[in-house]
């Protein structure tokens, strides 16, 4: 299953470099303003069709283009209780500090973990291949680490950063409890 | 009544306001007639196949999709049919099988590989073989077919 990694971060790659052609469109709803037309969803014509790369059922990315901006929305594969509360604290981390990100949303789609807005001003302002160079490594392949353990190597490789926080959080919960419950033992 | 005057949509009375139906051409052939189409096909691509002809297979399919609405019995057989023939291409095979199609041919490729991906669970939809194309595909006929998917309002 692990080998289609690197399939998927091409699809994806490919995708957004072929989405990120944007250019400056004034609101046809409001005059003088300029609003990312993917988040407002005015007019049907310059939406146009959303795109999916989904590995397997659990593993997606959504981007919905428009003629001024992108909405890409990733969906991680979290196989039980705990990889989801941890990929929860981890995306609530980033989204709280989405200002100094400049491109991450600060809620994501329903039905994904994580979104990002990319705008024409930021394709003008920054280069193309860096913020997708940005979304693939940084996201995508932490995410896979942190996500990480691949479905046919589950139990041989254990990935080292999910197991530890796993094996911290339960010897911090069974070190607590049992302090706690010293204070009954009378 | 009165005070709901406010909740209604006004920009729909308008008359210069855009229809989904303007913003492509309709097909101009019947449904019933798009779904005998379809299924005729299926049948030519299984005979493709069985003399391991996989670009003829797909050339077939890939001519003249059933898109829009009203059409969704065939659009499924359609889809199904190129499944089974993306399932069945050698990896080796399929950089040459994609040089052989039409510029066409690559862009619906494309958009029913998308539209693949969209539904995981769908079928024998292996998200694996579907990378794979998409991967070789892009290869062969670059970004602009990814950007002809994002602009074309033929839903396949």
């Amino acid at each position: 299953m692990s080998n289609t990694l690197k399939p998927y971060l091409a699809a994806v790659r490919s995708t957004l470099t072929a989405a990120l052609t944007l250019e400056n469109f004034s609101s046809q709803v409001v005059e003088r303003h300029n609003k990312p037309e993917v988040e407002t969803g005015g007019s049907k014509e310059v939406l146009l069709n959303p795109l999916t790369i989904s590995r397997n059922e659990n593993e997606r990315v959504l981007i919905e283009p428009s003629v001024n901006s992108i909405r890409l929305s990733i969906r991680i594969k979290q196989s039980d209780e705990i990889e989801r509360i941890l990929c929860h604290k981890f995306t609530r981390f980033m989204m709280q500090r989405a200002e100094s990100f400049i491109v991450l949303r600060r809620k994501p789609v329903p039905g994904h973990d994580i979104s990002f807005l990319i705008t024409n001003t930021h394709s003008e302002t920054m280069l193309k291949h860096k913020i997708v160079d940005f979304i693939i490594e940084f996201v995508l392949f932490h995410f896979r680490r942190l996500a990480a353990n691949s479905c046919d190597r589950f139990m041989e490789e254990v990935d080292k950063e999910i197991s530890a926080m796993k094996l911290n959080l339960n010897w911090r919960a069974r070190t607590v409890a049992e302090s706690y419950l010293l204070a009954f033992n009378t | 009544m009165d005070t709901a005057f406010r909740k209604i949509d006004i920009d729909q009375y308008d008359e210069d306001v855009l229809h989904d139906s303007e913003l492509y051409e309709i097909d101009p052939r019947d449904p019933s007639q798009v779904l005998e189409e379809a299924k005729q096909r299926q049948a030519a691509v299984r005979t493709s196949l069985s003399r391991n002809d996989i670009s003829g297979a797909l050339s077939t399919i890939l001519d003249n999709p059933p898109y829009g609405p009203n059409v969704e019995q065939a659009k499924d057989i359609t889809l199904q049919t190129l499944l089974t023939i993306l399932n069945t291409t050698k990896s080796t095979e399929i950089s040459a099988v994609t040089r052989s199609l039409s510029q066409d041919a690559q862009d619906t490729l494309m958009k029913y590989l998308y539209k693949g991906m969209a539904m995981p669970g769908w079928g024998d939809i292996s998200g694996s073989v579907l990378l794979g194309w998409h991967e070789k595909l892009t290869e062969i006929a670059g970004t602009g077919c990814i950007v002809r998917t994002m602009t074309d309002r033929r839903l396949v």
